[in-house]
């Protein structure tokens, strides 16, 4: 559920992302088609991948989700944040795509190769703000807000 | 039953990123290094969807 708010803000930033010279690379653990149908219908401006074996999660050091991380208060606090707030789109959950135990990451990669942002998320529905992930593509400064 | 693959340390910021091979929705196969020379990458790895 949260990778469909997630996908949601993405598309909502993209703009300012590519304006501060910056490409969105979005990866999903579904199949070509699966992920393509998924990223059409929710963020179709947004470049989306797929891995289905989960190859490149181990290589950025993600890991399996513990039961807290999954299913925390943190993780229902979260989820309920985000039902008020709207940003749920299209419940209730469908069949999951993918290893439903793998958490997410956020990462910043500069055109040297080198890791600039690292975020793990210390839940399943915890990603980095707005403003952290403008501030880490550099279309805001240090002080700013979105 | 087969064992899970490793999975590798955290990265660390200045840490070089795994070059790693990722698929177009169009089957095509596209690794970091070519899409860095379209410049910075914002790599955001999403959990499972359904």
């Amino acid at each position: 559920m949260f990778c469909r708010s997630e996908l949601a803000r993405l598309a909502k930033l993209n703009s300012r992302i590519e304006a501060a010279g910056a490409q969105v690379v979005v990866v999903t653990m579904g199949r070509p088609e699966e992920t393509e149908r998924f990223c059409g219908e929710r963020a179709p401006g947004l470049r989306c991948f797929c891995d289905p074996e989960a190859t490149s999660y181990r290589a950025y050091g993600l890991a399996r989700g513990n039961t807290d991380q999954l299913f925390g208060p943190a993780v229902w606090l979260k989820g309920a944040q985000a039902a008020l707030g709207g940003k749920f789109d299209g419940l209730p959950i469908g069949r999951p795509v993918g290893d439903p135990f793998q958490m997410p990451g956020t990462f910043v990669i500069g055109e040297d190769g080198r890791v600039s942002f690292a975020y793990y998320s210390k839940h399943a529905g915890d990603y980095p703000d707005d403003a952290e992930l403008l501030r880490a593509v550099g279309a805001i400064s240090g002080s700013q807000t979105t | 039953m087969s064992e899970r693959p490793a999975i590798s340390p955290r990265l660390q910021v200045g840490a070089v990123a795994p070059n790693i091979t990722l698929t177009k929705t169009t089957g095509e196969r596209v690794t970091l290094a070519e899409l860095l020379r379209q410049g910075r990458v914002l790599l955001v790895f999403l959990r499972h969807f359904g």
